[in-house]
């Protein structure tokens, strides 16, 4: 009797073991961080040279990431619908939390730097004081700035500021990260360095000089800085 | 006999005990024995106008409807001083909640703000020197404002006939003359604290332009082409329907900023920050002058040629919006231009706001 109670309450138990439902998903966090060249970004110091040779210090750093997609070694992916307001100088922004990413191995990321034109008109985001302070004019086009990247150079003895902001569906920027990671229901965790000087190097030279420091409302150096853009998160 | 006798002294107890009872229960009052009913203040909930971020209401001062009646009623009225003065002296209505200036004891000349849309505030004064609405007020009480004497101020209060009632309903204060002489100033900018979020300007020519629902004059039109294009360039720091980014610049106004003119850098001592003051609102600007956080310039077509041709290129920290190339020398701007920039900024003027009756003088 004792040993047919004894084997019910282990068949009983391996039943409820078998059952255990072994977790198909695991959250993975992104932090963003900022260098120039290597070296983790200080701001409002005049210590960085870019390609151009132009000497210069960072004030502002805001942009939009979003579409983000995780991509597995099999070629399917996942990708989810969060459009990240990102103030470098604001660490709460700087960091996205995804639940739910299936288990997987997982071979990059892909993302776009900006809004894609399906949500890019006056508005479309929700009216906080910071996309609020994001939109892009409607006399030049609406939507919202996909990035402001400011500070100081110098020059000659003075030292002007550039804006180099970027915004307008042409601009978006298409960022492909390699990145190998499994998911296993677990709790996982990514950094993505953005390299402020690839910006304005690679493939062209940008110098606030010659293709001026303020970009907004001048297409071809607004497109330049997209073409520099896309591994500003791979260097 | 003897029983009808018992009979009528327990009844007769009975009866007086009943009406002692009575007597005796303790009513939801003052020590004037004034009946106010219960504690239950009613939440008050901003219209929040389309296009604006949610308000920064903080937890420790939540809105109601008797804490925004008590607080108008104190912001105009000089009980809380001993000068005659009140919120109002320095915040007159018809000028937006705004006077031309006030100078310091330590003789600066300072453009008093307007008091509109504080809600969406993050921190106040001109170089954000305040963070919290809600401890704004409490300097007011000293003498270089209202010179405000204790005593006068808790006697006058509580002999009120409005006062203490209003402070119950507000807060649950039964008796003003208990609390001390903090709390009770905390309670009172906490009310009016309270009024000045309810003062919402959402209304405007502009407002309603961006939002679809008024149109412009041909003028106006081109107005708003140079204020949100790179020929104006006021957009990056005037923008979205608060028309304030709720942040710091220096527009170069001074070539080698001193004293008051070193702005928020008087109060984080950080050297980036000098020159540098908060983005003003331009909601009624039109009402608001003189302009610049000292008064400099008296109309607005002042400020306009400012940015057109006096701008300090080389003043430390100018925002690197206002130094881009081709622009050196100024906006370019021609006199239509400016005349068409002008009648721009004037939609920014809300006469529904300033003309609202629950912001008028309650007394």
């Amino acid at each position: 009797m004792k040993t047919k109670a004894l084997l019910i309450l282990i068949i009983a138990a391996s039943v409820f073991a078998g059952c255990k439902k072994e977790k198909d998903s695991g959250t993975v966090t992104i932090n963003l961080k900022y260098s120039v060249d290597g070296v983790l970004l200080e701001f409002d110091t005049m210590k960085y040279n870019n390609q151009a040779g132009n000497h210069y210090s960072v004030t502002r750093l805001e942009y939009y990431l979003s579409n983000i997609t995780f991509y597995k070694s099999d070629g399917s992916f996942f990708k989810t619908d969060l459009i990240q307001y990102v103030n470098a100088r604001t660490s709460s922004t700087n960091q996205m939390v995804f639940n739910d990413i299936p288990n997987g191995n997982y071979t990059g990321i892909t993302f776009n730097i900006g809004i894609d034109s399906a949500h890019n008109y006056t508005y479309s985001l929700p009216t906080t004081t910071e996309n609020n302070n994001m939109l892009w004019p409607e006399p030049m086009g609406g939507g919202y700035h996909f990035m402001k990247l400011e500070g100081y150079f110098e020059d000659a003895g003075s030292t002007p500021g550039f804006a180099t902001h970027i915004g307008t569906n042409h601009c978006l920027v298409n960022i492909n990260h390699p990145e190998n990671f499994s998911v296993k229901g677990n709790d996982n965790n990514l950094t993505l360095t953005m390299n402020i000087n690839e910006w304005y190097k690679n493939p062209e030279t940008y110098d606030f000089n010659t293709d001026g420091g303020y970009s907004m409302g001048n297409m071809m150096a607004m497109m330049k800085i997209v073409r520099n853009g896309s591994d500003v998160f791979n260097q | 006999m003897k029983i009808k006798n018992n009979y009528l002294y327990v009844m007769s107890v009975f009866v007086a005990l009943i009406v002692l009872l009575f007597a005796c229960k303790k009513k939801d009052s003052d020590p004037q024995g004034n009946d106010w009913g219960p504690y239950k203040p009613t939440p008050y909930q901003i219209n929040v106008p389309v296009g604006f971020p949610e308000p920064v209401i903080p937890e420790f001062n939540k809105m109601t409807v008797e804490g925004v009646s008590l607080g108008r009623y104190l912001y105009y009225d000089p009980i809380l001083s001993s000068n005659g003065l009140s919120c109002n002296s320095c915040h007159i209505r018809s000028l937006s909640f705004s006077k031309q200036l006030f100078v310091t004891l330590a003789g600066e000349t300072k453009s008093i703000p307007p008091h509109v849309n504080l809600a969406w505030n993050p921190d106040f004064n001109w170089t954000g020197s305040e963070p919290v609405l809600d401890n704004l007020c409490l300097g007011d009480f000293e003498p270089e404002f209202f010179n405000t004497n204790k005593d006068s101020l808790f006697y006058r209060l509580s002999k009120s006939t409005m006062y203490p009632e209003k402070f119950y309903k507000a807060f649950g204060i039964k008796d003003i003359n208990q609390l001390s002489y903090d709390e009770l100033k905390q309670k009172i900018v906490y009310a009016i604290s309270q009024f000045m979020r309810s003062m919402v300007s959402g209304n405007s020519k502009y407002n309603n332009f961006i939002h679809h629902t008024a149109m412009m004059t041909p003028s106006e039109i081109r107005g708003f082409n140079i204020f949100f294009t790179e020929k104006g360039d006021c957009f990056h720091c005037h923008g979205g329907d608060l028309t304030t980014d709720n942040s710091f610049h220096n527009t170069g106004l001074d070539a080698n900023p001193t004293s008051f003119n070193m702005g928020r850098y008087n109060y984080t001592g950080n050297p980036n920050d000098i020159g540098k003051f908060s983005t003003p609102t331009l909601i009624n600007i039109e009402l608001t002058a003189p302009y610049m956080h000292d008064g400099r310039f008296q109309t607005l077509e002042e400020v306009i040629e400012f940015y057109n041709s006096g701008v300090h290129n080389t003043s430390p920290n100018i925002d690197p919006i206002m130094t881009k190339p081709g622009k050196e020398y100024g906006l370019g701007l021609t006199p239509m231009e400016k005349a068409d920039l002008l009648n721009f900024l004037k939609t920014f003027t809300d006469t529904s706001f300033i003309n609202n009756p629950e912001y008028f003088n309650p007394l």
